[in-house]
């Protein structure tokens, strides 16, 4: 298990590598630069300016110096916020977006997998065919639509809820970014587990416990609950890093103070370690996740041995 | 061009089956129909300002349905075009993602090898890179033209249908056609374009379908963010990004078009999933028999072509310590008589006729009654020990928990009895055992360890559907001779479903033969080899390969097919493939009679049998 983590670890260097290069050649092949947007600077001033970040040198020397850093866990200065580091700013932007993303997941998990099973265990009524509506129509429904229409009805019209802003997290304020972000989830999730309960409860081995005439209670909780997660499982990892995508609309449709808000307007100025840095992050994530969601699944299912 | 036919001819089908697909596929009609059109028949224009008539709500400013937008142009016609848009980048973004993920997977499938090998890992890679962010600075960086757009989104969603064209190439290499073409000569790119790629065409068009919906998202995502289709057009998402920036003034600019795009997209996806998804049908399940008395039981199925019957007026006893052998070919009814008598035939069935365990009815008992009964008094062994096992759980809690369940013992006293269950069953080193999984565990193993689960409660009666057929011929003898000792030490009765007559023969005291869901005939097992008196126990024994035949002697096997149990005739089921029929037959069913004492037969024919080893010999 260590061995297998390590080496997935090794394995993820290669592909962050090819992030980053990706990420810094097609920044630097863009036109423009960071610091001669249509600002009127003297000449003098801006050389120096581009001496300190380095960007006098050549390209090559620029990309070792960044991977080099990298390495450290330096990811630069940022070039639109002066003096302040990229670092910093993670550090900043990251919890709003785990605080939102883990709620919206608690929230979809909940919820989802209550009505899925529910669904599977009422199936053909119209309780299912209800919950497989809603599934549908909540996997389609983008969340840029979802998020401004809950606006619209909870703060705009019901005054209910506030409408944005962060306040440090308050639960009033979180609540109405979380359900947008959480909706597509909570109907996917929906679906899996309704296919998969119904899947299991149909197996050969639930026949079994059954002709061995043990308690639904047993039945449910012993022998079918692990196996109906294994797809949840392999789900839940890419999903997770998919949530950032979301939040990046999230953001910006409520106003909060996450990492997704910055990575346009960094792409805008050209601040280079910004986007580079960001986007890493986020390719890291989506590593980590599918990573956990693997080792997640041996833990679940005894057949798979990871090697 | 076969397999393309193939694909849309499935999808036609399953659409029929599926009217929530259906109904979505003409709601997407109409929502084209109408993009197309609308903006041709309405008197206003796309692009024109009127400021005369800013933000006005629906049916606010005359001839405007749906209102207006900030600048005064009609908000109907501002969507539909948005339609359009949205339509046209899901189309152009496909095909560019088409293009990429088929050349390259078909590529790296033809040529094979290390190309194969580093191009696929190429793919792995690119799954790990958060494309979304990349699609981002690309249009942030150069600039939102439709073409980039459809490009950046076209380059960035290509690696499923690579994955899915490479697995599909590698399978087309194997076959005649392309071995063919390359006897004659036709080799790489032109073998990839005129042989290989054509065959896709099916699989990539159900993909490239699947895949319109999401480019259409991800477009409307980017036009959201301001980075997608630039004003004056404007696509579904930027329509609602402008609509969030007003809605507190003018709610109907954010609702008009969400309204649009909420059920456009959802039915576009239920449309999409029809085509792609194959229409789920439960599998039938089946019942069973216990110091049993059934009774004119009668299992059937709902179906398309009316109700199954796949058990009929069956009567049937089961003594105490008795070993029954329940012969008949596979559909038989057998295993459906077997699943009725502990009540897990499929939700569908529909029982009729009685079961009665000593004083209990089990047809219609509550499952917690049943319960009592299940794994307790009555257990059961099934066909296929490799799915009737609990992968996920340990052989030992698979065992344990009947005990704990039904007589409510400690776990370390339940772990005790089943090491001696597992001893007594033949399995070594039992207590290691318990700590396994059953994939860690051979098929016989396996199957020794279903038995000493369902006999670990000691249970009156055990029923045994086919126990040893998915096991290789050693195995099946060794699980037969476990049956009878197992049988001799506790006295369980045990009820053994079975196709094979050469089995009954060597470990049963009594025989029923089932053909069509009916008993045919039931006598001792030495009467009944002896004496058959039903034509078809006779044609079945005959079929039995004999180890002391002369050579020159043919194996018997039975004339024709067993009937459709749709459509199951009006007289004797058998009488279409039986050589002594009579015309009788074909109008009434035999009633099954007492011949001889303990001798039951249900046949019109009163005289001997032995036609058939006459011809036979």
């Amino acid at each position: 298990m260590l061995r297998y983590t390590a080496r997935r670890l090794l394995g993820a260097i290669p592909t962050l590598l090819v992030i980053v290069t990706l990420a810094f050649v097609l920044l630097h092949a863009a036109p423009g630069g960071p610091f001669d947007a249509g600002k009127r600077i003297l000449p003098e001033i801006q050389k120096s300016i581009e001496a300190k970040y380095h960007l006098d040198e050549p390209l090559w020397r620029q990309y070792l110096r960044y991977l080099g850093d990298l390495a450290r866990g330096d990811l630069g200065p940022s070039f639109q916020y002066r003096g302040t580091s990229v670092n910093e700013i993670i550090a900043q932007g990251l919890p709003v977006d785990a605080t939102i993303g883990v709620t919206a997941i608690a929230l979809a998990l909940a919820i989802g997998g209550a009505v899925g099973v529910n669904a599977a265990l009422r199936r053909g009524t119209r309780w299912d065919y209800g919950t497989m509506a809603f599934a549908v129509a909540g996997i389609s429904t983008p969340v840029f639509v979802v998020a401004p229409l809950l606006i619209l009805t909870f703060a705009v019209t019901l005054h209910w809820l506030p409408a944005g802003d962060w306040v440090g997290g308050s639960p009033s304020h979180l609540l109405l970014p979380a359900i947008a972000l959480a909706l597509p989830y909570t109907a996917y999730i929906a679906r899996l587990m309704r296919g998969s309960t119904i899947e299991v409860l149909n197996s050969a081995f639930i026949r079994t416990a059954r002709a061995k005439g043990l308690p639904l209670r047993l039945i449910v909780w012993r022998h079918a609950l692990r196996p109906t997660l294994t797809p949840l499982v392999s789900f839940l990892g890419p999903a997770i890093a998919g949530l950032l995508t979301g939040s990046i609309v999230v953001e910006s449709v409520f106003g909060l103070p996450g990492i997704g808000r910055h990575f346009i307007t960094a792409a805008l100025n050209r601040d280079y370690t910004l986007v580079i840095g960001i986007t890493v992050l986020y390719g890291g994530l989506i590593i980590l996740f599918n990573l956990l969601a693997d080792l997640c699944y041996a833990w679940i299912d005894p057949r798979v041995r990871l090697r | 061009m076969s397999g393309a036919y193939g694909f849309w001819g499935q999808a036609v089908r399953r659409l029929r089956s599926q009217r929530m697909a259906m109904a979505s596929g003409v709601l997407l009609a109409l929502i084209m129909l109408a993009c197309l059109l609308l903006p041709l028949l309405s008197p206003y224009d796309y692009f024109t300002p009127h400021f005369e008539l800013v933000s006005r709500g629906p049916m606010l400013a005359g001839g405007h349905i749906l209102g207006t937008d900030p600048l005064g142009r009609d908000l109907l016609v501002r969507v539909m075009w948005g339609c359009r848009i949205s339509l046209a980048v899901g189309l152009a973004a496909s095909l560019v993602s088409v293009l990429i993920g088929v050349s390259w997977g078909a590529t790296a499938g033809y040529v094979g090898g290390t190309t194969d090998a580093l191009m696929m890992r190429a793919v792995d890679i690119l799954y790990s890179v958060p494309f979304v962010p990349f699609v981002i600075v690309l249009t942030v960086l150069f600039g939102s033209d439709l073409w980039l757009i459809f490009l950046a989104i076209g380059a960035v969603s290509w690696l499923d249908i690579a994955r899915i064209v490479r697995g599909e190439t590698l399978s087309l290499k194997q076959r005649e056609f392309i071995e063919a073409a390359r006897v004659s000569g036709v080799r790489g790119a032109g073998m990839i374009a005129r042989h290989i790629v054509p065959n896709l065409i099916g699989i990539v068009i159900i993909y490239a379908t699947l895949a319109i919906p999401t480019v259409i998202l991800f477009e409307a995502f980017l036009s959201f963010l301001g980075l997608g289709v630039q004003s004056p057009l404007a696509s579904l998402g930027s329509l609602v990004a402008d609509g969030t920036s007003e809605m507190q003034s003018h709610p109907h600019l954010l609702i008009v078009p969400a309204a649009f795009l909420a059920p456009s997209s959802t039915a576009s996806t239920t449309w999409v999933t029809g085509c792609a998804t194959r229409s789920t049908r439960g599998t039938a399940d089946m019942s069973a028999p216990p110091p049993l008395r059934i009774r004119g039981l009668s299992v059937g199925y709902p179906s398309d072509h009316g109700p199954i019957q796949a058990v009929r007026e069956v009567d049937l006893d089961v003594a105490a310590g008795e070993f029954l052998g329940i012969v008949g070919e596979s559909g038989s009814g057998k295993t459906q008589l077997l699943l009725s008598i502990l009540g897990l035939s499929a939700p569908r069935a529909e029982l009729c006729g009685s079961i009665r365990y000593r004083e209990q009815e089990l047809i219609k008992l509550e499952v917690a009654a049943l319960n009592q009964v299940r794994g307790n008094r009555i257990s059961m062994v099934f066909q296929d020990p490799m799915t009737a096992l609990n992968p996920y759980l340990r052989v030992g809690r698979q065992i344990t928990e009947v005990l704990q369940v039904h007589r409510n013992v400690s776990i370390r006293e339940a772990e005790r009895r089943a090491i001696e269950m597992l001893e007594s069953v033949r399995i070594p080193d039992a207590a290691r055992r318990l700590r396994q999984y059953p994939h860690e565990l051979s098929g016989g193993m396996r199957q020794r360890v279903m038995i000493a689960m369902a006999l670990i409660a000691e249970p009156e009666i055990l029923l045994a559907d086919e126990p040893s057929t998915a096991l290789d011929v050693t195995v099946q003898a060794q699980i037969l001779s476990l049956f009878q000792e197992l049988r001799a030490r506790t006295g369980t009765a045990i009820v053994l479903v079975t196709h094979d007559l050469g089995v009954i023969a060597e470990v049963a005291d009594r025989v029923a033969v089932m053909y069509a869901g009916r008993i045919m005939e039931q006598a001792p097992v030495h009467e009944l080899f002896a004496h058959p008196r039903h034509p078809y126990t006779e044609a079945l024994q005959q079929s039995i390969p004999r180890i002391d035949a002369p050579r020159s002697t043919r194996l018997a096997s039975i004339g024709g097919t067993p009937p459709n149990p749709a459509a199951l005739p009006a007289g004797c089921a058998f009488a279409p493939r039986c050589i002594y029929r009579l015309p009788i037959c074909d109008s009434v069913a035999p009633p099954l009679l007492e011949i001889r004492p303990e001798h039951w037969k249900a046949c019109h024919h009163e005289g001997e049998l032995g036609k058939l080893r006459g011809e036979a010999a």
